[in-house]
């Protein structure tokens, strides 16, 4: 039954698939282990792009499955979330993709679709 | 939305460099003031870019005794969910001064606004600060009442909450409906009743009187070959003061009890049998049979010579106005809320009675031309009475209409227009080439309305529509994602609904499956696909009224509508803007017009 259970839940979470967020400190530590890149976000809740992105981008199967192996997701809601001064922004959604040292490597300004959020993620690689 | 925003991120195709403005190229901000001392604020957007509207706010932090009295701003409008300003918009900032301030202040007026490029970029929140000298002699003496307000809140007022501080001030410009009321109040009696003589005759060239056309036509027609004009006259003129009595009586008593003695008519029975007058009616006129019955209703329309016709006339006319044409346009309610609020039954009455009149003067002439043209027995008249038969079994189907199902409806037009056409000859070879045009024609038409009920489709205008090709282009899907109304039929279900959309803008729409004028809304204005564009901004209610159950009745009465059709408007608060109410038919382009004010 428990087995049952668990692969609905499974079945049902991987219909409704997301990219999974965690917390930058968080991110930080596992990726001293794993030696991923951290993905940050820089979002607000009023802002109608990254609604698109959380919503659209970040539910696709293909970015999920760029993101998983080498990323590490992390969303930082600017307003309430203590921001690094380092990530500075003019509006949102910003991207800062850094290493395990908080070394920024990459970054840009604003939305993408689906593909060119996927090339992005291709030049960070 | 998802599709818009993709759709947004392709057209202006900027994944490979997105190159996005800075906040102060993407948005400049202007304020200055006018000679009568307002402020006048804009903000000029960059191609591209939008602001939030309810992120928009402008306040004064140095106050100085001053404080913002009204704030005019554009309408905003709906962006992928958000209510956006996308060309730049103005703001017309009216100030207002405590009673004690003189001569020149300072003030400083913040204006925060926040905002997003089309290209994929929300921009933070901003705000700038503009000095302003004021004289303030130009400037108004805030009212008390506003005053113990704006001084327990010290927090900024937001634009929008100013403008509804200002309610009072709007809401003196009066509905269509009260401002008539208010002629009968303020003007002198001859005034008021021409005026209602005027609206009358404008309102003869609504549907609520076309049905009335064939039935003192009929009427005329039946009472045979001796009529004299004079007797046509006569006849009209009373099936006319007949109607008028019947409208007046029922205003009166509508707008002293709050019933509505013709929507209590529109119960099956009734309908029924006066329906089955007219099949009577159009029978007699086949030749069937003489309508001589004496003690029958029916026997005193059509008896001819002696009183008898006359009060047969007299009651087709008071029932016509009751059953036929139960219409609820501006002057009508007008009158009726003049009782209603001054409980003068008498000058109302006289109101609606001329009014009535004025509806009933194109009558007169087409039962007076009805008798004069007459054509003399034989073939021809043989005809004449024959159409007028047909007339009369349409406007029997036609009232029907509100409690049969449309299928069968459109069956019995299509059966009707059938054998209408085989009598004029449509099968037949030989006869006068116009008649047998028009005969083959109607003959086409009305199979294909058959063929049209069989294949599901009840249209009288497209009855062959099911044999276009279904295709989902994705335009269609576009055109379909107007909302529909939410029915409802009493004020529990208004409610709950009201509750539920708060935060959003309803329109509440009073209709009847009875109410002629209502179809005519949801054909012509509702159906325009402009007006669809602007209705997507509201929430749609419809109040179906058709019972008139105790219920609708007591709908009606708590919105103060006398019947259908009505158009009422609520605020994102849900509060009521009574002002705006719209009673009776409306067109699409001034429709689209009162959608814009709100």
């Amino acid at each position: 039954m428990k087995k049952l259970l668990l692969s609905l839940l499974f079945v049902f979470t991987s219909l409704h698939a997301e990219v999974e967020w965690f917390e930058y400190e968080k991110a930080l530590e596992s990726a001293k282990d794993t030696n991923k890149i951290i993905m940050v976000m820089l979002g607000r809740g009023s802002c109608s792009v990254c609604r698109y992105m959380k919503t659209v981008v970040f539910h696709d199967k293909n970015v999920i499955k760029k993101l998983q192996p080498k990323f590490i997701s992390v969303y930082l809601e600017l307003d309430f979330d203590d921001v690094p001064e380092e990530f500075t922004y003019v509006g949102t959604p910003t991207f800062y993709f850094v290493d395990k040292n908080e070394k920024i490597l990459y970054h840009f300004n604003g939305g993408k679709t689906v593909p060119s959020f996927l090339q992005a993620l291709d030049e960070v690689n | 939305m998802r599709k818009l925003l993709l759709f947004l991120f392709l057209v202006t195709g900027v994944f490979a460099l997105p190159s996005f403005l800075m906040p102060e190229e993407a948005f400049i901000p202007h304020a200055k003031l006018s000679d009568t001392m307002q402020i006048e604020a804009d903000i000029q957007l960059a191609e591209g870019i939008y602001l939030y509207a309810d992120k928009l706010k402008i306040e004064l932090i140095t106050k100085n005794g001053i404080s913002i009295k009204e704030i005019q701003s554009p309408k905003s409008v709906d962006h992928d969910g958000d209510m956006a300003y996308v060309d730049s918009p103005n703001f017309l900032v009216t100030l207002q001064k405590d009673s004690a301030v003189e001569g020149m202040q300072d003030i400083q007026m913040k204006l925060s606004y926040q905002g997003c490029s089309e290209k994929g970029l929300c921009y933070e929140p901003l705000w700038k600060t503009f000095d302003l000298s004021i004289d303030t002699s130009f400037l108004e003496i805030k009212q008390t009442k506003l005053k113990s307000l704006n001084l327990g809140d010290p927090t900024p007022v937001k634009a929008e909450e100013t403008i509804q501080k200002e309610k009072p001030q709007i809401s003196q410009d009066l509905s269509e409906t009260d401002a008539i009321a208010d002629t009968i109040k303020s003007g002198n009696i001859f005034i008021v009743l021409l005026t209602f003589l005027g609206f009358g005759l404008l309102l003869a060239l609504t549907p609520c009187v076309f049905p009335m056309i064939p039935i003192i036509s009929g009427v005329i027609i039946s009472q045979g070959k001796d009529i004299t004009t004079r007797k046509a006259f006569m006849l009209s003129l009373v099936y006319v003061l007949a109607m008028a009595v019947a409208y007046t009586i029922a205003g009166v008593l509508a707008g002293l009890f709050g019933a509505n003695l013709q929507a209590a008519l529109q119960t099956p029975w009734v309908i029924y049998s006066f329906a089955g007058v007219f099949v009577a009616l159009a029978m007699s006129m086949f030749g069937y049979y003489e309508l001589k019955l004496p003690d029958s209703l029916v026997a005193k329309v059509s008896a001819s010579g002696n009183k008898g016709g006359y009060i047969g006339v007299a009651i087709m006319g008071f029932l016509s106005a009751l059953i036929v044409g139960p219409c609820v346009a501006a002057p009508l309610a007008g009158a009726l809320v003049y009782i209603g609020q001054t409980g003068d039954a008498v000058l109302g009455g006289m109101a609606l009675f001329s009014m009535s009149i004025g509806m009933g003067l194109p009558l007169i002439l087409v039962g007076v031309s009805a008798g004069r043209f007459m054509p003399k027995p034989g073939m021809w008249m043989t005809m004449v009475t024959a159409i007028f038969g047909v007339m009369m079994l349409g406007v029997a189907i036609w009232m029907l209409e509100r409690i049969v199902d449309a299928q069968i409806i459109t069956l019995l037009y299509a059966i009707l227009g059938i054998s209408f056409a085989i009598y004029l000859g449509a099968l037949e070879s030989g006869g006068h080439v116009f008649k047998k045009t028009v005969a083959v024609i109607l003959f086409i038409y009305t199979l294909a309305l058959f063929i049209g009920v069989l294949a599901g489709s009840v249209s009288l205008t497209k009855p062959l529509a099911f044999l276009q090709a279904k295709t989902t282009t994705v335009l269609s899907a576009v055109e379909n994602k107007h909302p529909e109304f939410i029915k409802i039929t009493s004020i529990s279900e208004l409610d709950a609904l009201l509750e539920k959309h708060k935060g959003k803008k309803i329109l509440l729409d009073f209709s009847a499956e009875w109410c002629t004028a209502c179809k005519e809304l949801e054909e012509v204005t509702f159906s325009d696909a402009r007006v669809k564009d602007k209705m997507d901004a509201f929430v749609l209610i419809q109040a179906d009224i058709t019972d008139n159950s105790d219920e609708n009745k007591a709908l009606s009465k708590k919105y103060g509508v006398f019947g259908p059709p009505a158009l009422l408007f609520f605020k994102e608060s849900g509060e009521l803007q009574a002002s705006k109410t719209i009673i009776g038919f409306i067109a699409p382009d001034p429709f689209l017009t009162h959608l814009n004010k709100l």
